[in-house]
């Protein structure tokens, strides 16, 4: 093809797309990067970058790569930006590239903006729905409770044993009703980012009592042994303390959910560098090692799963992960698994 | 025999909190709008208000800051008992004056325990 179609074809891609110098002055742009600068007809080569996009975190993503010459991380995160265009809330999503060009020889920065608006208000959307949902079933649930405890608890008649075992059989499965709605809600939630933290310095041992309080009855009637084993000596962590007590709750309540009669579960924690390790093991019945990437997706379950939703585990990585730190899982068919997870240890 | 003051709109709702209330011995009155709310405080002087937030012609918000200002009821105790889980509404009751906040679903228990800590 002659040299000029590239051009033209540069020109006419369908996403903006910015080269620059490493002092960030503009090189070269297309069409569309020129109707998202708002400069379209004017001559803005050799101006800096900064005039033209007020953007904190493009401005630090780009000074990034071009002080180290190397392109940062970018993630779901940090690669998310939003512009303000002739008065409307946009989001795009950043590419970015360096390289070398030969004529004159040097290094630049090819970066491109592409326009997922949509998908963000897809998730608002998605967001909104299950906010109204989850507070359209408190509704009903709230006189099914009460209509169900006041029958079980005799005072307006006698009841059979079968008739109360059928109200407990009822509150049991509205229980799980509330729970796969409050997760719809919280995971939504944290998908379009709001996951918002209340951090403070907390002790780990705090967090993994409050947790096993709620289940160790559970524990004794499925007739599991359920322990810690935490050094005398653990840091504090920064944390939210009551996600982080959710998270272990959940890998617990997991582990007694898929373990069998007379198996252990061990809770613990060390100290790794400035991290705390969290690791709850059990002697179930493991997961298969195709599973464990796609185990922490939302919905994600090993034949079936055994009465959730499949929701439990991703809740968790988005807690994890919006406190910097990091969650995998270790196991052995028909031997056990082991989930853990890491948070920055305290700054007190 | 105490005097609790319902203000709630869902009819299912009413019956499974009414009852609840009744078997423990309190007198129930029930209102369905934020208005007959007022008016019924004010006249009745119950000595517990339970209240829903989203009502009919006067939200519970409002209902909680106006019953909270007059003279004759500002010392009665408010629970709220409402589906909104944010603690963004959370905030507004307190700041609007109620004295405790309940989310739905909640249990016969649940209801009595938190009425107790405001009336014997
Ligand atoms: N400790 C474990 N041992 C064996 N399998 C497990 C363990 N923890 C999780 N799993 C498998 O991973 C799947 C996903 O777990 P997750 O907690 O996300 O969902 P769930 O427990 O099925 O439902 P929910 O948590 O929403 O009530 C489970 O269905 C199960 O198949
Ligand atoms: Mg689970």
């Amino acid at each position: 093809m002659p040299l000029e179609n590239y051009e033209l074809i540069f020109r006419e891609i369908p996403e903006a797309v910015i080269l620059t110098d490493m002092e960030c002055r503009i090189l070269a742009c297309n069409t569309l990067a020129e109707e998202l600068l708002g400069t379209k007809g004017e001559d803005i080569r050799g101006r800096r970058i900064q005039a033209f996009l007020n953007s904190p975190p493009l401005m630090n993503l780009l000074d990034e790569a071009v002080m180290f010459a190397r392109v940062p991380a970018l993630n779901h995160e940090n690669s998310v930006i939003e512009l303000n265009i002739r008065g409307k809330r946009k989001y795009y999503k950043v590419s970015m590239k360096l390289f070398e060009l030969q004529d004159p020889k040097s290094k630049t920065l090819l970066f491109t903006l592409t326009d997922i608006t949509i998908i963000k208000e897809m998730e608002q959307h998605k967001t909104d729905f299950f906010a109204v949902a989850s507070h359209e079933f408190r509704t009903p649930l709230t006189s099914i409770f009460m209509g169900v405890g006041m029958i079980k608890s005799g005072q307006l008649g006698q009841i059979t044993p079968r008739g109360k075992e059928i109200l407990e059989a009822i509150e049991s499965d509205c229980t799980r009703l509330l729970q796969l709605a409050n997760n719809l809600l919280d995971l939504s939630r944290m998908e379009t980012g709001w996951i918002s933290l209340e951090l403070e310095d907390v002790s780990v041992y705090d967090v993994i009592n409050a947790a096993l309080a709620t289940l160790k009855l559970q524990a004794e009637h499925k007739n599991i042994a359920l322990y810690t084993k935490l050094p005398s000596d653990l840091p504090l962590v920064r944390a939210d303390v009551n996600k982080i007590i959710w998270v272990v709750t959940n890998l617990v309540g997991n582990a007694l959910r898929y373990t069998e009669e007379k198996g252990s579960i061990i809770v613990k924690a060390i100290r790794k560098g400035s991290r705390v390790i969290f690791s709850v093991a059990d002697t179930g019945k493991g997961i298969p090692d195709t599973y464990h990437e796609k185990i922490f997706q939302k919905f994600v379950q090993i034949d079936g799963g055994t009465g959730g939703a499949g929701l439990g585990l991703a809740i968790c990585k988005e807690i994890v992960e919006a406190h910097g730190g990091e969650i995998w899982l270790k196991s052995e068919l028909g031997k056990g698994s082991t989930f853990s997870f890491s948070i920055p240890v305290g700054r007190g | 025999m105490q005097k609790i003051l319902l203000v709630e709109d869902e009819k299912n709702i009413i019956l499974g909190v009414k009852t609840c209330l009744e078997v423990a011995n309190y007198q129930v009155l029930v209102v369905e709008d934020g208005e007959k709310a007022i008016e019924t405080a004010v006249n009745e002087r119950p000595d517990l208000i339970l209240l829903d937030l989203m009502l009919p012609k006067i939200d519970g918000f409002t209902v909680c800051r106006e019953l909270k200002s007059k003279e004759e009821t500002k010392n009665i105790p408010i629970v709220v008992l409402t589906a909104k889980v944010e603690e963004e509404s959370r905030r507004r009751a307190m700041e609007a004056g109620a004295d405790s906040y309940m989310t739905k679903p909640f249990r016969p228990e649940e209801l009595w325990q938190e009425i107790k800590k405001f009336i014997v």
